[in-house]
Protein backbone atom coordinates (compact mmCIF):
# COMPACT_ATOMS: atom_id res chain seq x y z
CA UNK A 1 0.00 0.00 0.00
CA UNK A 2 1.15 3.50 -0.73
CA UNK A 3 1.17 5.91 2.14
CA UNK A 4 -0.33 9.24 1.11
CA UNK A 5 -0.03 12.24 3.41
CA UNK A 6 -2.07 15.35 2.81
CA UNK A 7 -1.13 18.44 4.77
CA UNK A 8 -4.02 20.09 6.50
CA UNK A 9 -2.35 23.33 7.52
CA UNK A 10 -0.03 25.81 5.89
CA UNK A 11 2.36 28.11 7.65
CA UNK A 12 5.01 30.42 6.35
CA UNK A 13 7.67 27.86 7.17
CA UNK A 14 6.04 24.73 5.87
CA UNK A 15 3.13 22.37 6.16
CA UNK A 16 1.66 20.74 9.23
CA UNK A 17 -1.26 18.67 10.42
CA UNK A 18 -0.84 15.67 8.21
CA UNK A 19 -3.78 13.48 7.26
CA UNK A 20 -2.90 10.20 5.67
CA UNK A 21 -4.58 7.49 3.70
CA UNK A 22 -3.47 4.30 1.96
CA UNK A 23 -3.71 3.87 -1.78
CA UNK A 24 -3.62 0.51 -3.51
CA UNK A 25 -0.46 0.15 -5.58
CA UNK A 26 -2.10 -1.95 -8.29
CA UNK A 27 -5.54 -3.13 -9.25
CA UNK A 28 -5.57 -6.65 -7.83
CA UNK A 29 -8.62 -8.13 -9.66
CA UNK A 30 -7.27 -7.46 -13.11
CA UNK A 31 -3.59 -7.94 -12.37
CA UNK A 32 -2.60 -7.10 -15.91
CA UNK A 33 -1.02 -3.75 -15.40
CA UNK A 34 1.89 -3.29 -17.74
CA UNK A 35 3.48 -0.79 -15.38
CA UNK A 36 2.62 -2.58 -12.19
CA UNK A 37 5.49 -3.24 -9.87
CA UNK A 38 6.32 -6.85 -9.23
CA UNK A 39 6.68 -6.22 -5.52
CA UNK A 40 3.56 -4.70 -3.96
CA UNK A 41 5.67 -3.29 -1.15
CA UNK A 42 7.89 -1.42 -3.55
CA UNK A 43 8.07 2.32 -3.00
CA UNK A 44 5.86 4.50 -5.20
CA UNK A 45 8.87 5.72 -7.12
CA UNK A 46 9.35 2.18 -8.32
CA UNK A 47 5.73 2.09 -9.35
CA UNK A 48 6.25 5.13 -11.53
CA UNK A 49 9.32 3.72 -13.17
CA UNK A 50 8.90 1.08 -15.84
CA UNK A 51 8.88 -2.06 -13.75
CA UNK A 52 9.69 -5.46 -15.27
CA UNK A 53 6.78 -7.35 -16.68
CA UNK A 54 5.16 -9.77 -14.30
CA UNK A 55 4.13 -12.21 -17.08
CA UNK A 56 0.50 -12.02 -16.17
CA UNK A 57 -0.72 -11.39 -19.74
CA UNK A 58 1.18 -14.43 -21.06
CA UNK A 59 -0.11 -16.60 -18.23
CA UNK A 60 -3.63 -15.44 -18.96
CA UNK A 61 -3.25 -16.26 -22.66
CA UNK A 62 -1.90 -19.70 -21.81
CA UNK A 63 -4.77 -20.36 -19.46
CA UNK A 64 -7.24 -19.29 -22.12
CA UNK A 65 -5.61 -21.53 -24.71
CA UNK A 66 -5.61 -24.49 -22.35
CA UNK A 67 -9.24 -23.85 -21.58
CA UNK A 68 -10.09 -23.81 -25.28
CA UNK A 69 -8.18 -27.05 -25.87
CA UNK A 70 -9.93 -28.70 -22.96
CA UNK A 71 -13.31 -27.63 -24.31
CA UNK A 72 -12.50 -28.94 -27.80
CA UNK A 73 -11.18 -32.21 -26.35
CA UNK A 74 -14.25 -32.69 -24.25
CA UNK A 75 -16.49 -32.11 -27.25
CA UNK A 76 -14.48 -34.51 -29.39
CA UNK A 77 -14.54 -37.14 -26.68
CA UNK A 78 -18.26 -36.81 -26.26
CA UNK A 79 -18.75 -37.18 -30.00
CA UNK A 80 -16.53 -40.28 -30.15
CA UNK A 81 -18.28 -41.82 -27.20
CA UNK A 82 -21.67 -41.21 -28.76
CA UNK A 83 -20.53 -42.74 -32.01
CA UNK A 84 -19.05 -45.70 -30.14
CA UNK A 85 -22.29 -46.33 -28.28
CA UNK A 86 -24.60 -45.93 -31.25
CA UNK A 87 -22.52 -47.37 -34.10
CA UNK A 88 -19.81 -49.40 -32.47
CA UNK A 89 -16.05 -49.45 -32.69
CA UNK A 90 -14.59 -48.25 -35.96
CA UNK A 91 -12.97 -51.59 -36.89
CA UNK A 92 -15.89 -53.77 -35.83
CA UNK A 93 -18.27 -55.25 -38.43
CA UNK A 94 -21.22 -53.00 -39.03
CA UNK A 95 -24.15 -53.79 -36.84
CA UNK A 96 -26.74 -51.95 -38.86
CA UNK A 97 -27.66 -51.96 -42.52
CA UNK A 98 -25.19 -49.93 -44.48
CA UNK A 99 -27.12 -50.05 -47.65
CA UNK A 100 -26.05 -46.62 -48.80
CA UNK A 101 -22.53 -47.95 -49.39
CA UNK A 102 -23.56 -50.41 -52.06
CA UNK A 103 -25.57 -48.53 -54.64
CA UNK A 104 -23.06 -45.78 -55.14
CA UNK A 105 -20.54 -47.72 -57.20
CA UNK A 106 -23.11 -50.05 -58.66
CA UNK A 107 -23.87 -49.98 -62.33
CA UNK A 108 -27.32 -49.15 -63.66
CA UNK A 109 -27.94 -52.82 -64.29
CA UNK A 110 -27.45 -53.65 -60.65
CA UNK A 111 -29.69 -50.93 -59.32
CA UNK A 112 -32.98 -52.79 -59.57
CA UNK A 113 -31.61 -55.59 -57.42
CA UNK A 114 -31.25 -53.16 -54.50
CA UNK A 115 -34.77 -51.91 -54.49
CA UNK A 116 -37.02 -53.01 -51.74
CA UNK A 117 -40.51 -54.29 -52.04
CA UNK A 118 -41.89 -50.77 -52.32
CA UNK A 119 -39.69 -49.99 -55.23
CA UNK A 120 -37.70 -47.41 -53.40
CA UNK A 121 -33.95 -47.50 -53.72
CA UNK A 122 -32.14 -49.05 -50.81
CA UNK A 123 -30.09 -45.94 -50.38
CA UNK A 124 -33.18 -43.91 -49.69
CA UNK A 125 -34.54 -46.27 -47.07
CA UNK A 126 -35.51 -44.42 -43.93
CA UNK A 127 -32.96 -44.98 -41.20
CA UNK A 128 -35.73 -45.54 -38.72
CA UNK A 129 -36.13 -49.02 -40.10
CA UNK A 130 -32.53 -49.97 -39.55
CA UNK A 131 -31.93 -48.50 -36.11
CA UNK A 132 -34.43 -50.49 -34.03
CA UNK A 133 -33.13 -53.82 -35.30
CA UNK A 134 -30.67 -55.57 -33.04
CA UNK A 135 -27.47 -56.77 -34.62
CA UNK A 136 -28.56 -60.38 -34.50
CA UNK A 137 -31.54 -59.73 -36.70
CA UNK A 138 -29.80 -57.65 -39.25
CA UNK A 139 -28.46 -60.54 -41.39
CA UNK A 140 -31.94 -62.05 -41.66
CA UNK A 141 -33.47 -59.06 -43.35
CA UNK A 142 -34.03 -59.02 -47.06
CA UNK A 143 -31.56 -56.80 -48.84
CA UNK A 144 -29.38 -57.14 -45.78
CA UNK A 145 -26.41 -54.90 -45.34
CA UNK A 146 -23.93 -57.75 -45.39
CA UNK A 147 -24.43 -58.59 -49.06
CA UNK A 148 -24.75 -54.96 -49.84
CA UNK A 149 -21.62 -54.07 -47.95
CA UNK A 150 -19.75 -56.89 -49.53
CA UNK A 151 -21.23 -55.97 -52.81
CA UNK A 152 -18.19 -56.98 -54.78
CA UNK A 153 -19.70 -60.06 -56.39
CA UNK A 154 -22.84 -58.34 -57.65
CA UNK A 155 -20.74 -55.52 -58.97
CA UNK A 156 -18.47 -57.97 -60.70
CA UNK A 157 -21.44 -59.80 -62.12
CA UNK A 158 -22.91 -56.58 -63.38
CA UNK A 159 -19.64 -55.68 -64.97
CA UNK A 160 -19.51 -58.93 -66.80
CA UNK B 1 2.90 45.42 4.39
CA UNK B 2 3.22 43.11 7.35
CA UNK B 3 3.67 39.40 7.05
CA UNK B 4 2.75 36.74 9.54
CA UNK B 5 5.45 35.10 11.57
CA UNK B 6 6.28 31.48 11.04
CA UNK B 7 4.07 30.36 13.91
CA UNK B 8 1.01 32.41 13.04
CA UNK B 9 -1.67 30.96 10.82
CA UNK B 10 -1.78 32.36 7.36
CA UNK B 11 -4.19 35.24 6.80
CA UNK B 12 -6.96 33.36 5.04
CA UNK B 13 -9.97 35.54 4.39
CA UNK B 14 -12.60 32.87 4.77
CA UNK B 15 -13.07 29.16 5.19
CA UNK B 16 -15.88 26.66 5.00
CA UNK B 17 -16.62 22.96 4.88
CA UNK B 18 -17.54 21.74 1.43
CA UNK B 19 -18.36 18.04 1.09
CA UNK B 20 -16.13 17.10 3.96
CA UNK B 21 -13.27 19.31 2.84
CA UNK B 22 -12.15 22.35 4.77
CA UNK B 23 -11.68 25.09 2.21
CA UNK B 24 -9.66 28.16 3.06
CA UNK B 25 -9.69 31.06 0.65
CA UNK B 26 -7.47 34.05 0.18
CA UNK B 27 -8.55 36.89 -2.10
CA UNK B 28 -6.16 39.17 -3.91
CA UNK B 29 -6.09 41.81 -6.57
CA UNK B 30 -5.19 40.05 -9.80
CA UNK B 31 -3.96 43.22 -11.45
CA UNK B 32 -1.32 43.60 -8.80
CA UNK B 33 -0.47 39.97 -8.18
CA UNK B 34 -0.27 38.91 -11.81
CA UNK B 35 2.34 41.59 -12.41
CA UNK B 36 4.76 40.03 -9.96
CA UNK B 37 7.79 38.42 -11.46
CA UNK B 38 8.50 35.78 -8.88
CA UNK B 39 6.46 32.60 -9.25
CA UNK B 40 5.51 32.07 -5.63
CA UNK B 41 4.52 35.70 -5.15
CA UNK B 42 2.42 35.54 -8.30
CA UNK B 43 0.79 32.13 -7.99
CA UNK B 44 0.75 31.62 -4.23
CA UNK B 45 0.45 35.20 -2.99
CA UNK B 46 -0.30 34.17 0.58
CA UNK B 47 3.19 32.66 0.78
CA UNK B 48 4.87 35.61 -0.84
CA UNK B 49 7.67 35.91 1.71
CA UNK B 50 8.08 32.21 2.36
CA UNK B 51 10.84 29.93 1.24
CA UNK B 52 8.68 27.90 -1.10
CA UNK B 53 10.45 27.04 -4.33
CA UNK B 54 9.50 25.23 -7.50
CA UNK B 55 10.74 21.69 -7.93
CA UNK B 56 10.83 22.14 -11.69
CA UNK B 57 11.00 25.23 -13.86
CA UNK B 58 7.77 27.10 -14.39
CA UNK B 59 5.66 25.58 -17.11
CA UNK B 60 7.40 22.23 -16.97
CA UNK B 61 4.91 19.67 -15.78
CA UNK B 62 6.00 16.45 -14.18
CA UNK B 63 3.88 13.34 -13.85
CA UNK B 64 3.27 11.86 -10.43
CA UNK B 65 1.82 8.45 -9.76
CA UNK B 66 0.31 6.84 -6.70
CA UNK B 67 -0.86 3.39 -7.66
CA UNK B 68 -3.20 3.80 -10.59
CA UNK B 69 -3.62 7.51 -10.04
CA UNK B 70 -1.52 9.52 -12.47
CA UNK B 71 -1.46 13.29 -12.10
CA UNK B 72 0.13 16.16 -13.97
CA UNK B 73 -0.13 19.08 -11.58
CA UNK B 74 0.55 22.56 -12.85
CA UNK B 75 3.30 23.11 -10.30
CA UNK B 76 4.85 21.41 -7.28
CA UNK B 77 6.76 23.44 -4.75
CA UNK B 78 8.94 22.44 -1.86
CA UNK B 79 7.78 24.22 1.27
CA UNK B 80 9.62 23.41 4.46
CA UNK B 81 9.55 19.68 4.96
CA UNK B 82 6.49 19.29 2.78
CA UNK B 83 5.24 20.01 -0.69
CA UNK B 84 2.66 22.26 -2.26
CA UNK B 85 0.67 20.85 -5.14
CA UNK B 86 -0.67 23.83 -7.05
CA UNK B 87 -3.21 23.93 -9.82
CA UNK B 88 -3.82 27.22 -11.58
CA UNK B 89 -4.62 26.41 -15.18
CA UNK B 90 -8.10 25.07 -14.52
CA UNK B 91 -11.24 26.97 -13.77
CA UNK B 92 -13.30 29.24 -15.94
CA UNK B 93 -11.25 32.39 -15.46
CA UNK B 94 -14.08 34.33 -13.84
CA UNK B 95 -13.56 36.73 -10.98
CA UNK B 96 -15.02 35.39 -7.77
CA UNK B 97 -16.98 37.73 -5.60
CA UNK B 98 -15.69 37.38 -2.02
CA UNK B 99 -19.19 37.35 -0.59
CA UNK B 100 -20.39 34.82 -3.13
CA UNK B 101 -17.42 32.55 -3.45
CA UNK B 102 -19.24 29.50 -2.16
CA UNK B 103 -22.00 29.89 -4.71
CA UNK B 104 -19.40 29.97 -7.46
CA UNK B 105 -17.29 27.26 -5.93
CA UNK B 106 -16.57 24.24 -8.11
CA UNK B 107 -16.43 20.97 -6.25
CA UNK B 108 -14.92 19.14 -9.22
CA UNK B 109 -11.94 21.49 -9.25
CA UNK B 110 -11.50 20.97 -5.53
CA UNK B 111 -11.52 17.18 -5.81
CA UNK B 112 -9.12 17.30 -8.74
CA UNK B 113 -6.68 19.35 -6.69
CA UNK B 114 -6.87 16.90 -3.82
CA UNK B 115 -6.33 13.97 -6.17
CA UNK B 116 -3.35 15.77 -7.68
CA UNK B 117 -1.91 16.24 -4.21
CA UNK B 118 -2.50 12.58 -3.40
CA UNK B 119 -0.49 11.49 -6.41
CA UNK B 120 2.33 13.86 -5.55
CA UNK B 121 2.35 12.80 -1.91
CA UNK B 122 2.24 9.14 -2.86
CA UNK B 123 5.19 9.31 -5.18
CA UNK B 124 7.32 11.73 -3.21
CA UNK B 125 6.37 10.31 0.20
CA UNK B 126 6.09 13.77 1.67
CA UNK B 127 3.13 15.59 3.19
CA UNK B 128 1.56 17.64 0.44
CA UNK B 129 -0.89 20.51 0.60
CA UNK B 130 -3.51 20.89 -2.12
CA UNK B 131 -3.82 24.41 -3.51
CA UNK B 132 -5.82 25.98 -6.28
CA UNK B 133 -5.21 29.44 -7.63
CA UNK B 134 -8.09 31.08 -9.41
CA UNK B 135 -8.29 34.47 -11.06
CA UNK B 136 -8.53 36.41 -7.83
CA UNK B 137 -8.44 33.82 -5.06
CA UNK B 138 -6.23 31.12 -3.68
CA UNK B 139 -7.75 28.06 -2.05
CA UNK B 140 -6.23 25.50 0.25
CA UNK B 141 -8.09 22.24 0.61
CA UNK B 142 -7.92 20.24 3.79
CA UNK B 143 -9.82 17.02 3.11
CA UNK B 144 -11.46 15.20 5.95
CA UNK B 145 -11.28 11.48 6.49
CA UNK B 146 -14.41 10.69 4.50
CA UNK B 147 -13.36 12.68 1.45
CA UNK B 148 -9.83 11.35 1.52
CA UNK B 149 -10.94 7.75 1.90
CA UNK B 150 -13.54 8.13 -0.80
CA UNK B 151 -10.91 9.32 -3.25
CA UNK B 152 -8.32 6.76 -2.19
CA UNK B 153 -10.62 3.75 -2.29
CA UNK B 154 -12.30 4.49 -5.62
CA UNK B 155 -9.23 4.75 -7.82
CA UNK B 156 -9.62 1.24 -9.21
CA UNK B 157 -13.36 1.59 -9.65
CA UNK B 158 -12.91 4.91 -11.43
CA UNK B 159 -10.43 3.32 -13.78
CA UNK B 160 -12.90 0.55 -14.58
CA UNK B 161 -15.68 3.10 -15.02
CA UNK B 162 -13.67 5.18 -17.46
CA UNK B 163 -12.31 2.05 -19.17
CA UNK B 164 -8.74 3.11 -18.70
CA UNK B 165 -6.06 0.46 -18.98
CA UNK B 166 -3.07 2.07 -17.35
CA UNK B 167 -4.19 4.76 -14.95
CA UNK B 168 -6.90 7.18 -14.00
CA UNK B 169 -6.53 10.94 -14.02
CA UNK B 170 -7.49 13.24 -11.16
CA UNK B 171 -10.29 14.69 -13.28
CA UNK B 172 -11.73 11.23 -13.87
CA UNK B 173 -11.39 10.29 -10.22
CA UNK B 174 -13.03 13.52 -9.14
CA UNK B 175 -15.95 13.07 -11.52
CA UNK B 176 -16.39 9.51 -10.27
CA UNK B 177 -16.23 10.39 -6.59
CA UNK B 178 -18.24 13.60 -6.49
CA UNK B 179 -21.69 11.93 -6.57
CA UNK B 180 -20.53 9.40 -4.02
CA UNK B 181 -19.35 12.12 -1.71
CA UNK B 182 -22.63 13.93 -2.11
CA UNK B 183 -24.45 10.73 -1.20
CA UNK B 184 -22.53 10.26 2.04
CA UNK B 185 -24.66 11.15 5.02
CA UNK B 186 -23.71 14.42 6.63
CA UNK B 187 -21.44 15.64 3.88
CA UNK B 188 -24.07 17.00 1.52
CA UNK B 189 -25.32 19.28 4.27
CA UNK B 190 -21.86 20.71 4.77
CA UNK B 191 -22.01 22.31 1.35
CA UNK B 192 -24.96 24.40 2.47
CA UNK B 193 -23.63 25.45 5.86
CA UNK B 194 -22.62 29.00 6.47
CA UNK B 195 -18.95 29.75 6.02
CA UNK B 196 -16.91 30.58 9.05
CA UNK B 197 -15.36 33.98 8.77
CA UNK B 198 -11.67 34.07 9.50
CA UNK B 199 -9.09 36.77 9.66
Amino acid sequence: MIHVQIASQLTVQGVSGVRWVLVEPVDAPLGAEPGAPADPTAPPAAAASPAPQTGSPAAGALQLGALKLAAVGLGLGAALWTAHVQVGPPDAPPTAPVAPAAPAPATPQALPAHQDSHGAPAGSAPPAQARPLPPATAPDRPATPAPAASGGPPRLTASL
Amino acid sequence: MTHPSSTEPLPWHDEADVLGVRVRVFFFDPAEVDARAEFVARQVPILRQSGARLLFPEGQRQGYRAGLLLALPDAVLAHGDGLLCLSYKGGDGRLVEPSQWRAQFRVDVMLQCIANAMAVAGQRQQPTAALWRGTNLLCQFDPGVAALECLATHIGAARHYWRELQSVSPAQLAAFCEPRLRALPGLADSAASAPTAAA
